[in-house]
């Protein structure tokens, strides 16, 4: 059969950008498009507490005596609007909206799939309180959807999970309660642990602020709130109300002065819970990995901040590795169109496998495929990081100048970044942001950097806790627009690791439980996770590495949480006291990894 | 402006945090009281916003920080407050119901229950705190709520000086009569614990969720993912505010009880506002003056454009210093020896004093749109083809707010400067082919030779609202907003509507430019809160919704029917303030 007819199959008129023509056979297998889609609203279940869900269910409409696979779509942006009249719109455009993102919902069911869409409790028209995102009650929750589904008359008993951001997030801390009827799980943007999603290295994110615009709770109580007595809540507000940062803020230290906390509760769990702890782990798939037991399909966008870059990888290399698993990264966030359809063929072809017993070629091509940027590229891989990685250190030498070349000199004076607190002195230039940057010298031919990113920085400051932002950026050449942010990392300078270890290029050492003081002006050393990312960077171009307490420019919808006083620290550059970024240097790939 | 020295402070401050106040029917709502620290009562200001006490006193934690840039914040509205409490005022920052530590319910923005409570805490701090004499001070929120509770006469209250009012809450919430989201963002910066709309509480729940049905019935709410979810809750206690903004389309009570309208205020009163390019509060400020009496001392400032604002706002400080003093303190400064006015011309960024508004020397001038984008004193003489225009609702088609179509209409560089200080009119001469459109003009200052442009003026209609009210005049049509009056396709109506007022001197060379479009969701300064995450201005860019039907517009622009703004020009003798 010729790719067009394929193609038809599963209703495109071109190949996706990810799927190679060596590797399209078993397409012809698959579901075609043949189903029209019944639709019931505010289909009523119980969890196993009681507790009446509302759940909206899309099923294919026929006579057949046949039964379907069932996709779980489980967030609380409200089931509703999930398939609202609307045409998959571009981010950015007037009324786009980042909560339609439960997928494709009508093509599933078009292709012989029945998909749940269930109000969280507390949300929209489910009875009960919300309890925020990804905690231990959303998961039995979603435990629940799915098994019921599994029993409603006609499904065939096999349940996967579908969404992207939210809806992919829940997928692996659901998995790893194992629910006997989830027999696979694909995901678009995972997260590997929440503390660092909410406080990257330790410092604060506004990431979560946007779930109180998202979430229709009409009633909801905060885990802090349901977990700790009167007198521990009260003390812990009271303790984290005390953080000069927190009380600057007129909007952070009102949500915290909330008595009882009933504002925006689960952006005042984020607030509140500053250190990594069980709260977070609860959350984070990074602490039981190994519970997974069913195939999963982990796919990132390239994010400059947060873990989305992060949540694929640390599933693709950790957990039982006997359980199958693929990985993509196929875009840039910029790219993304909601509701979400780019990668519906790959979620057919995916399903079809694994719910519908259906050997679609799935599992025939090599298990990672990744955009490399820069060249806009698709590449096939294995492993994680690529065995074939040359670790290079690029040191941070006087003068801004990022060098393979360590500095010989050991009387070098270090570089100085002085921190301005944004309250005093008047208003902020968002662009302005005191900085210092370090660019090596115009390359010479394209260098690829492929894998994950650790800074080793060597620094005094002045005071007993400052926040750092490494940013990793693409200078383009003079006049062919403004340096482009790759990765960012995050790092709290009292989460510094205080014992000794060994560290692997990508490894480092930090201790988000508790926060030390530093001595001011001491000379530490700090290990920075400046996050994977994959990116050619051009002849002609340069690579920098930005430093910064934090970053505003508008280009961002969230920013790190500055210090509100005045910081100077010492970036130590010379012989004894070198800094570099360790980076994952890929000298070669093999013509036939590439997609064709 | 205020050349005029201001007192040195002279008090150490004390605060007291958490003192109660008992409402009329036992609710307790929690103050801060910061006050000199001596045995003596002094006149007392009241701070009342929702945004709570605690993001009132992070505002005394920074110097202001100009709206726009990073760490802005909303919330901050009480400036001033170490201010005047080291010169001998008692300032009281109140916990509204349901904000914070204060018991209740939160019912919504400016609602009755806010301005009897508020009321009882003016009693409160009167009797217990004051001299005798209580103000009011705040911007915003707490700025809006003072005329509304100065009309309800409570003891002790001797004079008011509110930065923003709010004439017309309807039209604040539904520009021209189109739902806007410009006050969506309110539901999340405001720190209510407990809050039920208004809907809720009056309606038995089968009425209620008729209501809600109906609402999402809407086809521009039915295709808004942020409408529609809190419609389709139940109970809907998501955004209570924005349910209630939701379910209440058409001007009427429930507007009025949060406007200010036909109340009277019979106390001191010093009007400030700011030009805000958007919303009502800027031509609220305008008509909150002229509505109280000339028996009633009043004073009116147009302080800043609203770039210049900050968080907190310290600008209008030292004025309201002057204003308390003469009233609550009886020290004769010379405050009442000046005109009453003073406003500020942008362009020129000066301000000039004035005795009336409109000016008594305003000549009113209409600007026709012409072919080929011109904008002049003449029509087009006889009959030349209509400009044509296309609304496709965003959900059918991605288009960034930048994007938007629009038909542009320029004048030739200007010979010499020009004033406009006043209301402006909008009319828009179209036909279109469905029963309805929404229509959006803006008015720009543009700079011929660099193309920059300033936005001056926005205005809205709603088609099916585009009947005269008799109670509008000449250069301030009111448009009727209780009902809808579908659009015969292929009609060409005369669409008359008001936009915001202006006062800005156009430079010599700089050109008058207006705007014709659609639908007009973009990124105000407004809502660039840098401390904020982006998704408002990435994702969600704010203002009147765009309609959710394809509309075909033809503009007419000939010499029977055509269309025009009409610009107050103030071209006589001005009285700069030194």
């Amino acid at each position: 059969m010729e790719n067009k007819e394929k193609l038809e199959i599963v209703g495109l008129d071109e190949k996706p950008k990810y799927w190679d023509e060596r590797y399209m056979d078993g397409i012809e297998k698959m579901t075609p498009r043949m189903y029209d889609v019944i639709k019931e609203e505010d289909v009523l279940m119980q969890v196993r507490d009681g507790i009446t869900l509302a759940v909206d269910i899309y099923r294919p409409d026929t006579d057949e005596d046949i039964k379907f696979p069932g996709l779980v779509a489980f967030s609380a942006y409200g089931k509703s609007i999930q398939t609202m009249d609307r045409i998959s719109m571009q981010f950015k455009t007037v009324l786009f909206d980042h909560t339609i993102e439960a997928g494709d919902i009508y093509e599933y069911v078009k292709h012989g799939y029945i998909v749940a869409v269930p109000d969280p409790r507390g949300i929209g028209k489910s009875e009960g309180a919300w309890d925020g995102l990804y905690g231990r009650q959303e998961q039995e929750d979603c435990y629940d959807v799915i098994e019921w589904v599994a029993e409603l008359p006609y499904c065939n008993g096999n349940i996967g999970m579908i969404g992207i951001s939210y809806f992919s997030i829940l997928q692996p801390v659901v998995a790893a309660l194992q629910p006997p009827h989830l027999k696979a799980i694909m995901m678009v943007e995972v997260v590997d642990n929440m503390y660092h999603h909410n406080y990257p290295g330790g410092v604060f994110v506004n990431r979560s602020f946007m779930y109180t615009d998202f979430c229709p709770d009409v009633n909801s109580m905060s885990t802090a709130e349901r977990t700790y007595t009167t007198e521990e809540l009260k003390a812990r507000i009271e303790k984290r109300l005390s953080d000069p940062d927190i009380s600057h803020s007129a909007l952070y230290s009102g949500i915290l002065s909330c008595w009882p906390p009933r504002n925006q509760t689960y952006f005042f769990d984020m607030l509140l819970h500053d250190d990594d702890s069980d709260f977070w782990k609860e959350r984070s798939i990074q602490s039981h990995p190994e519970d997974i037991k069913v195939p999963m399909y982990l796919i990132s966008e390239y994010y400059e901040l947060g873990r989305f870059s992060q949540g694929p990888f640390f599933l693709f290399t950790h957990g039982d590795m006997s359980v199958p698993r693929k990985l993509a990264a196929p875009e840039e966030h910029d790219a993304l169109h909601l509701p979400h359809r780019i990668m519906t063929p790959e979620y057919l072809r995916w399903y079809d496998y694994w719910l519908k017993g259906i050997d679609t070629g799935v599992m025939d091509e090599p298990p990672m495929k990744l955009l490399v940027r820069g060249i806009n590229k698709f590449r096939y891989e294995h492993e994680w990081p690529l065995a074939r990685t040359e670790w290079t250190k690029y040191y941070l030498r006087d003068g801004g100048l990022l060098s393979t070349e360590k500095e010989k000199d050991e009387h070098v004076q270090p570089t100085i970044l002085n921190h301005k607190s944004p309250y005093e002195g008047g208003s902020n230039e968002t662009y302005a942001v005191p900085n210092v940057v370090f660019r090596t010298p115009v390359l010479e031919e394209d260098v690829e950097v492929t894998g994950p990113i650790v800074m080793h920085l060597m620094c005094a400051i002045d005071k007993t806790d400052a926040n750092f932002t490494i940013m990793l950026n693409d200078v383009p050449p003079e006049g062919e627009g403004r340096p482009l942010n790759l990765v960012t990392g995050n790092l709290r300078a009292s989460h510094r690791g205080l014992e000794k270890k060994e560290l692997k290029p990508w490894e480092f050492n930090n201790d988000h439980t508790r926060k030390v003081p530093v001595v001011p002006g001491e000379i530490n050393e700090y290990t920075i996770e400046v996050m994977n990312t994959s990116n050619v960077f051009r002849k002609g171009h340069r690579i920098e590495v930005e430093v910064k307490n934090y970053d505003a420019n508008p280009y961002h919808w969230m920013v790190q949480l500055p210090n509100s006083q005045d910081i100077e620290y010492k970036i130590f550059v010379d012989s004894i006291h070198n800094s570099y970024i360790n980076l994952p240097i890929i000298p070669y790939s093999d013509e036939d990894q590439w997609i064709r | 402006m205020n050349s005029r020295i201001i007192r040195e402070p002279e008090y150490e401050i004390r605060v007291e945090r958490d003192r109660p106040i008992v409402m009329k029917d036992d609710i307790r709502l929690y103050c801060d009281v910061y006050r000199p620290d001596d045995k003596e009562k002094h006149p007392v200001l009241v701070g009342f916003s929702p945004f709570g006490k605690v993001a009132q006193e992070a505002g005394r934690r920074r110097d202001p920080i100009q709206l726009g840039k990073f760490m802005y914040e909303q919330g901050i509205e009480i400036g001033g407050i170490d201010f005047f409490a080291s010169r001998g005022y008692t300032v009281v920052v109140v916990n509204p119901r349901g904000i914070q530590n204060s018991e209740g319910v939160w019912t919504g923005v400016l609602s009755r229950q806010d301005q009897i409570d508020c009321c009882e805490v003016i009693r409160w701090a009167g009797h217990y705190l004051s001299d005798g004499s209580v103000g009011m001070i705040g911007c915003g929120y707490a700025g809006k709520i003072q005329p509304l509770v100065a009309a309800m006469n409570p003891p002790y209250l001797k004079a008011i000086m509110p930065v923003d009012v709010i004439d017309d809450m309807y039209l604040d919430c539904y520009p021209g009569g189109i739902l806007s989201d410009i006050n969506y963002p309110l539901c999340s910066y405001i720190p209510h614990t407990n809050t039920i709309s208004e809907a809720e509480m009056e309606n038995s729940p089968e009425d209620l969720k008729e209501m809600l049905a109906e609402a999402r019935r809407q086809p521009e709410i039915a295709t808004n993912s942020y409408y529609y979810r809190g419609l389709d809750s139940f109970p809907p206690r998501h955004y209570t505010w924005n349910i209630d903004v939701m379910l209440h389309p058409y001007s009427g009570e429930w507007w009025d009880r949060r406007s200010f309208k036909d109340r009277k205020v019979t106390i001191p009163s010093y009007i400030v506002g700011l030009y805000y390019e958007y919303g009502y509060t800027t031509i609220s400020a305008f008509d909150i003056y002229n509505k109280i009496g000339d028996e009633v001392p009043k004073k009116l400032m147009m302080i800043d454009p609203a770039s210049a604002k900050t968080s907190p706002y310290e600008k209008p400080v030292a004025e309201q210093l002057r204003w308390y003093d003469y009233w609550l303190k009886g020290i004769e400064n010379g405050i009442l020896d000046e005109p009453p006015m003073k406003l500020l011309v942008m362009g020129e960024n000066k301000y000039r004093y004035d005795t009336q508004w409109p000016s008594a020397d305003t000549e009113y001038k209409k600007m026709y749109f012409r072919k080929e984008n011109r904008l002049t004193e003449e029509k087009e003489t006889g009959s030349v083809a209509p400009d044509f225009i296309r609304h496709i609702p965003p959900t059918r088609l991605s288009q960034m707010p930048e994007d938007v179509p629009a038909l542009t209409y320029t004048s030739a560089p200007l010979e010499e400067e020009v004033e406009v200080c006043g209301p402006v009119t909008g009319c828009i001469q179209a036909a279109i082919d469905t029963d309805d459109a929404h229509l959006a003009m803006k008015l720009w200052d543009k700079d011929s030779e660099t193309g920059y442009r300033t936005l001056l003026s926005c205005g809205y209609l709603k088609c099916s609202h585009r009947e005269l009210d008799p109670s509008g005049t000449e250069h301030r049509p009111k448009n009727v907003h209780t009902k809808d009056v579908p659009v015969e396709p292929g009609k060409v109506y005369d669409y008359i509507f008001e936009l915001a007022p202006v006062d800005n001197l156009f430079k010599k060379g700089h050109q008058i430019e207006v705007e014709f479009k659609t639908m007009d969701q973009q990124y105000f300064d407004f809502h660039e809160m840098a401390s904020l995450p982006r998704l408002y201005t990435s994702g969600r860019v704010a203002g009147p919704h765009p309609l959710a039907r394809e509309v075909n517009f033809e503009i007419h622009v000939d010499g029977d029917a055509a269309s025009w703004i009409e610009l107050p020009i103030v071209d006589g003798e001005k009285n700069w303030v030194e």
